[in-house]
């Protein structure tokens, strides 16, 4: 496993040590990787950008937890990746409450054609979290770990908690459960061309 | 695995081309924890208020304990006066 960074390190101590400004450093320092993170959880610039705050604000809370053994970026994308699992718990919740307006859009959304995403990373990134979406957050998590973020199994399980023997298997059942979904309407007549 | 997946995992590929995030300001973050940790001026208000609301709950307790009291300190000051009205009783009866 990778060492810790000194720097971050020495900035952590000085926090700790009540200079609470320094923690602006470690903003600097993580910020960027943190908010691309984030857009794993959310498409909305405002959503994401909140959301990196609240892992900020989360890892400052907690820094006294961090034992510095492991890299600091590995210990705050854990926290980043639990911040937007909640997220996504709180949205699924408000969804069987009242219907999202997204949701209702989706509905009549038009076909997405081939031509449309290919040589379209932007496009493809707004298909692929629509489509991750049609999955359980829990299964979404995983598929996101593996294709957005491509961590390896013993990094799922590292960053998850979970056995690395658990890991495949799970992985495997998301991506049936995604297939099944996706073949569904109006996914059916979205992605012929995926489908077929 | 399938064509499906297949195309997934290409698609995956190509969103991972996408435009990369910007980094956040730290003021952003800052100006948040601004509002979570106390500061020494903070802690200054949050004594000062303690104590007011700690005086006033005494004033309000003193007041409610007159109130409560001052019946029953009529009960009590009763046959007090009475005893403290016995000389004049007595004078009238040497009278």
């Amino acid at each position: 496993m990778p060492e810790a960074d000194p720097v971050d390190q020495r900035i952590v101590s000085q926090v700790l040590a009540g200079d609470n400004d320094a923690f602006s450093q470690l903003v600097e320092r993580h910020s960027q990787r943190i908010h691309q993170q984030m857009r794993t959880f959310s498409r909305d610039p405002l959503v994401t950008e909140e959301l990196v705050q609240d892992v900020f604000v989360e890892a400052f809370l907690h820094l006294g937890d961090w034992r510095g053994e492991a890299p600091f970026g590995h210990w705050l994308a854990r926290i980043a990746t639990f911040t937007g699992y909640r997220y996504w718990r709180r949205r699924e919740r408000q969804k069987k409450e009242i219907p999202l307006e997204g949701e209702r859009e989706e509905l009549s959304a038009p076909p997405v054609e081939e031509e449309t995403v290919r040589g379209n990373p932007e496009a493809a990134a707004i298909l692929l979290h629509e489509l991750l979406a049609l999955l359980p957050a829990s299964d979404r998590l995983l598929l996101s770990l593996v294709y957005q973020e491509e961590l390896s199994t013993a990094e799922i399980a590292l960053r998850l908690g979970l056995s690395r023997a658990l890991v495949p298997m799970r992985v495997f059942k998301a991506k049936l459960k995604l297939k099944r979904l996706a073949a569904k309407k109006p996914w059916k007549e979205r992605l012929q061309w995926m489908i077929s | 695995m399938d064509d499906f997946l297949n195309d997934f995992t290409r698609l995956a590929q190509l969103a991972r081309q996408a435009t990369k995030a910007p980094p956040i300001a730290p003021d952003l973050v800052m100006r948040r924890l601004d509002g979570l940790i106390p500061g020494p001026e903070s802690e200054e208000v949050i004594s000062f208020s303690f104590f007011m609301g700690l005086g006033t709950l005494a004033a309000v307790a003193a007041i409610a304990v007159g109130f409560i009291a001052a019946p029953a300190w009529a009960e009590i000051s009763s046959p007090l006066r009475i005893l403290a009205s016995l000389p004049s009783l007595t004078s009238l009866l040497s009278l």
